[in-house]
């Protein structure tokens, strides 16, 4: 994992100390409310429905032990005992006072950790696949790349008041984990024919109330040109970036009005221009640099195991539930005899992506015993042990299902991504986390969850999509009609590779009918199905439509005219 | 002829720990919304409002619809406005339905 130099803890303490006078000021009267706000928000923090709320960075998803019981330790020291991770690999307090807060800025820079551009109109935390460095599908591991842009990104000078937020993922797989499609820039690893390694570059992605699918505007980019690259689209967005209408602000809207071609050639020429005019060299970072880093990203010392494991083995057949647990919640390593333990937040019952201090500490102790000391957070709002010896599988499983972490439902319908919603949230138009719990306590028959497969559902309570609802398989989005929280149901989405926006189906549903129009679809599938084999989102592709909207819209009867 | 004003309080976040407040008849920041002050016009809720600010620092104040109950509690008519004086739907352990130090569980009485 990349650890803090010199230059880094100096910036990160200096911060905390900057915030400090700031809230001293404000507290004294010196600084209003107008002029504290933009400074607080710099900071990570926002003031919610029922207190402020503290959006704590996780680079790229990625933290040790030490970190994660720090995280608890806040939770239980100046929270209310819990944290919720959220869909960009974040964490946030929904209770912190201001007081407390440069304290625990400070707390958190401590463990190497900071609050710094998780808000505001700048780059924000560079999110990655979840299953880094571990993935059996990897090109290579897509970390130092989002720490190198973490480095580029944090206090740029010319990036910090942008038209709009910028976010930027990175994925080393072909299969995208990442949604790379659905950000500002989303950057996927590649090899090209010469068998070097590089970068397809995508543009002008993003949900919110305007969705739209990233193109590729560098089929193949050379990976010491990754930071001049992204500082050319940054110029020309910066530059021509709408900042007249906020909802107009963001590279997508500039990337489809001035059409791909025409930007992708001011960005070529600004590019050109960085490389061989304006000191560009710079821009290309000092290869000692790019060797620590990726250094911090080596594979642990993995010992040599054979694939399969006998005590494993036959725990997976004399108890079914760890045996379900497996085939839900573990995915295949990338070395002979480890997995990846994916831990999911989502227990019938519970607030998608909540964990108490408690649960968070024993996530800590296993990650520390078991999974070389690291930890993931993934944008579906579950934990990941990385790196597990499946000898150890059996251990890890217990701890887990003794905290109630044990939840085997990864890739399922429970597995739904909820945004906080009404609950919590100043901006939201309607719940979103008791949508999820009433879905999840629905569905929650394992054999039956199982019965209908792969199913990715994904709720937001309101249209900036925080709960990513255009790309769920079914994605349910919460709004107000007239006093009534109204939820308008999509399907068809698509989170991966292949990314695609649901479709809506027709009139939205009040909260209590939405539980009952998910079975409906669900039946809907059964019925189209050709065999158990045919996802839900297969079905939708071939069938189309139509026949789930006829389920959940049947035509009225004609009035008998006798 | 115009609609009649609806009768609105006033509301805000405490600046040190942001905390949900409303505003009293006598220009003071309480978490009793049962003591808020309700009136048909802005304009007096306002300068009630900039009274206040001297006894104590506020943020995001907003003024709230209400509906008066028979005993005279104003209870808000919207759900943000509901979930914001009780707490989570979800975590009823948390919030003011979980403060018994405000007023009498009125944040459970709305």
């Amino acid at each position: 994992m990349y650890s803090y130099d010199e230059f880094d803890r100096d910036y990160v303490k200096n911060r905390v100390a900057i915030f400090r006078d700031q809230v001293a000021r404000r507290v004294s009267g010196a600084l209003t409310e107008d002029e504290f706000k933009p400074l607080r928000l710099q900071n990570g923090i926002y003031l919610q429905l029922h207190a402020y709320m503290l959006r704590v960075a996780i680079p790229y998803g990625t933290l040790n032990s030490a970190q994660m019981r720090q995280l608890a330790m806040i939770a239980e020291k100046w929270d209310k005992g819990y944290g919720h991770f959220t869909t960009r690999q974040n964490i946030q307090y929904n209770w912190p006072k201001l007081i407390d807060l440069p304290d625990i800025l400070d707390a958190l820079a401590d463990v190497e950790m900071h609050a710094i551009q998780t808000s505001g109109n700048c780059i924000r935390n560079v999110t990655a696949d979840h299953f880094a460095g571990a993935a059996a599908d990897e090109v290579e591991d897509p970390r130092p790349a989002a720490e190198l842009l973490r480095q580029w990104s944090t206090d740029h000078p010319e990036f910090a008041f942008l038209p709009r937020k910028f976010k930027i993922a990175v994925t080393g797989s072909p299969n995208d984990r990442a949604v790379i499609k659905a950000h500002d820039i989303g950057l996927r690893v590649l090899r090209n024919d010469a068998g070097e390694v590089g970068y397809q570059v995508i543009v002008g992605g993003g949900l919110g109330r305007t969705p739209v699918v990233g193109e590729t505007i560098r089929e193949f980019l050379p990976k010491e040109h990754l930071l001049a690259y992204c500082e050319a689209i940054l110029r020309v967005y910066n530059l021509h970036g709408r900042r007249d209408n906020k909802y107009k602000a963001r590279i997508k809207i500039l990337v489809m009005e001035e059409g791909l071609e025409s930007f992708r050639n001011q960005v070529e020429a600004e590019f050109a221009s960085l490389l061989e005019v304006h000191n560009g060299p710079s821009l290309i970072p000092d290869p000692a640099v790019v060797k620590r880093i990726e250094d911090a990203f080596a594979p642990p010392r993995f010992e040599d195991l054979p694939d399969s494991d006998a005590g494993y083995e036959a725990r997976l057949a004399e108890d079914e539930e760890f045996a379900r647990w497996c085939a839900t919640n573990l995915t295949a390593h990338r070395q002979p005899g480890y997995a990846i333990a994916s831990i999911s937040l989502k227990p019938v019952g519970a607030a998608p992506g909540d964990a108490s201090a408690d649960q968070m500490r024993v996530v800590a102790d296993l990650a520390e015993r078991y999974s070389f000391d690291e930890l993931r957070v993934s944008h579906e709002q579950n934990l990941i042990l990385p790196h597990v010896a499946k000898r150890d599988l059996p251990a890890v499983y217990d701890a887990l299902r003794e905290a109630e972490l044990a939840t085997a439902n990864i890739g399922l319908i429970g597995d739904i991504i909820a945004c906080p919603g009404l609950d919590y949230c100043a901006l939201a138009t309607a719940r979103s986390i008791p949508i999820a719990q009433d879905i999840a306590q629905h569905f929650s028959d394992p054999d039956y969850s199982r019965l209908i497969g792969d199913m990715k559902i994904k709720i937001s309570g309101c249209i900036n999509s925080c709960g990513h609802h255009h790309v769920g398989h079914i994605g349910i989005l919460g709004l107000d009609r007239a006093g009534r929280e109204n939820y308008q149901i999509t399907i068809g989405g698509d989170h991966t590779e292949s990314l695609k926006m649901g479709q809506r189906l027709g009139r939205g549903f009040d909260a209590e009918e939405v539980v009952p129009a998910i079975e409906q679809l669900v039946q809907t599938y059964f019925s189209l199905r050709e065999s158990e084999a045919e996802t839900f989102l297969q079905v939708v592709e071939r069938a189309g439509t139509q026949p789930f909207k006829d389920a959940l819209y049947p035509a009225k009867e004609p009035a008998d005219a006798g | 002829m115009p609609k009649p004003a609806k009768p609105q309080i006033a509301s805000a976040n405490d600046l040190l720990e942001g905390h949900v407040l409303y505003l009293s008849g006598d220009a003071e920041w309480t978490p009793d919304r049962h003591s808020a002050f309700v009136s048909t016009d802005a304009d007096e809720l306002g300068a009630l409002a900039e009274k206040a600010f001297r006894n104590r620092q506020v943020v995001d104040v907003a003024f709230i619809e209400v509906t008066v109950a028979d005993d005279g509690d104003p209870r808000p008519v919207a759900l943000r406005e509901v979930i914001r004086d009780r707490g989570p739907t979800i975590r009823t352990d948390l919030g003011r339905q979980a403060d018994h130090t405000i007023h009498d569980g009125q944040a459970r009485n709305v």
